[in-house]
């Protein structure tokens, strides 16, 4: 039979089984059970033949009413798999501990602990030897948190991928040329820079977290781009 | 011994942004995501690391010397130029796409294989992003 709406057999076998397999890329526990609640009008919803004999809705019968509810699960989808726990006193914790750290880097090597500059001064084409060393020694001691904080607690904090691998190349590009051509990230100019109220830092923090909300409001509001 | 306290700051820094969810590319995008799906935890993230650097900072100001007796290498500049402002907002928009800044893309990296696989694409990038915008500096 076939499909509704400009939509054949083949299209809405691939939009019921594309859904599906979000679900359960996506999802878990307590999520999963809520889509699968969303999803099953779409499997079991009855429509009706062109004699009017009644049928259930399975594959391949998506009808209008079956892709409205699968565009809004397929939103749910997405509003599930990317909702982040508000964490308060843990996001204060991590915080004072990042703090601490910009401290004990300027109270001993009276270094700035701005990511963006450390990286540079271990990359071509100038290489100051000293300075090189001691931001190499802090990259390191950066690298070995993870598993550091795996081996103490048993587990690393959740961590969900959003942005596709060329995407992030872009991003990684960008963010790159960004923080070498401003002289500072979220760390440099938004913590050590608000730390000392340099006015050059704050400015530079306000036009980052506006082009950053500008971004993901296009990306995620207009664009819709969720994959 | 400097080398040594550079490797604690590290590690301290990257615990820290470990437990502040600043490694997890959802929570950054959706701090960001004011509109949507807002999680303003990492406001408090910002929030706790100036209220521990800023008064620690305004001590060290007072001194000649780091502990280890080695010279402050406090920020100089004070002028608003254009690449200050082309540069943040570059990054801006890089880290609004990717979800990540560099000192997390870092502390995610060792565990990319895994779990997150993001650091492998972004670091990478950003290093030679980096390379660029310093050899036209």
């Amino acid at each position: 039979m076939a499909g509704f709406h400009g939509i054949n057999v083949d299209q809405s076998n691939a939009l019921v089984n594309r859904m599906g397999q979000l679900c359960r890329q996506r999802t878990t526990g307590a999520n999963r059970q809520t889509l699968t609640a969303l999803m099953y009008p779409v499997l079991t919803l009855d429509t009706v033949d062109a004699t009017g004999t009644q049928l259930p809705l399975k594959y391949g019968r998506v009808d209008c009413i079956g892709l409205i509810v699968y565009s809004y699960a397929y939103q749910k989808i997405f509003e599930l798999s990317m909702q982040t726990e508000f964490t308060p006193l843990l996001s204060l914790i991590g915080g004072m501990l990042i703090g601490l750290a910009a401290l004990v880097l300027m109270a001993t090597n009276g270094q700035i602990a701005g990511i963006s500059g450390i990286v540079s001064q271990v990359l071509p084409p100038s290489i100051n030897r000293s300075k090189a060393i001691t931001s190499a020694a802090f990259i390191v001691g950066l690298l070995v948190a993870a598993p550091a904080v795996k081996i103490m607690t048993g587990t690393l904090p959740e961590a969900t991928m959003v942005a596709h691998p060329v995407l992030l190349v872009i991003a990684g590009l960008v963010v790159g040329l960004g923080t070498g051509t401003g002289n500072g990230c979220t760390s440099g100019h938004g913590v050590c820079g608000l730390s000392r109220f340099s006015t050059r830092s704050l400015i530079a923090t306000v036009t980052f977290m506006l082009t950053a909300a500008i971004t993901v409001y296009i990306v995620r509001h207009i664009i819709g781009a969720v994959q | 011994m400097n080398l040594i306290t550079a490797l604690i700051a590290g590690l301290i820094f990257g615990v820290g942004l470990l437990f502040s969810g600043m490694t997890n590319p959802a929570k950054v995008q959706n701090f960001l995501d004011i509109f949507g799906l807002w999680d303003p935890s990492l406001a408090f993230v910002m929030g706790g690391a100036i209220a521990v650097t800023a008064p620690g900072y305004y001590f060290l100001r007072k001194r000649t010397g780091t502990f280890l007796g080695a010279k402050f290498q406090w920020p100089t500049r004070t002028d608003i130029d254009n690449r200050l402002v082309a540069g943040a907002a570059m990054f801006g928009v890089g880290w609004g796409l990717g979800g990540f800044c560099p000192g997390p893309a870092l502390t995610a990296l060792p565990f990319a294989f895994e779990s997150v696989t993001g650091p492998l694409w972004f670091v990478p990038a950003m290093l030679v992003g980096l390379g660029i915008a310093k050899a036209n500096n």
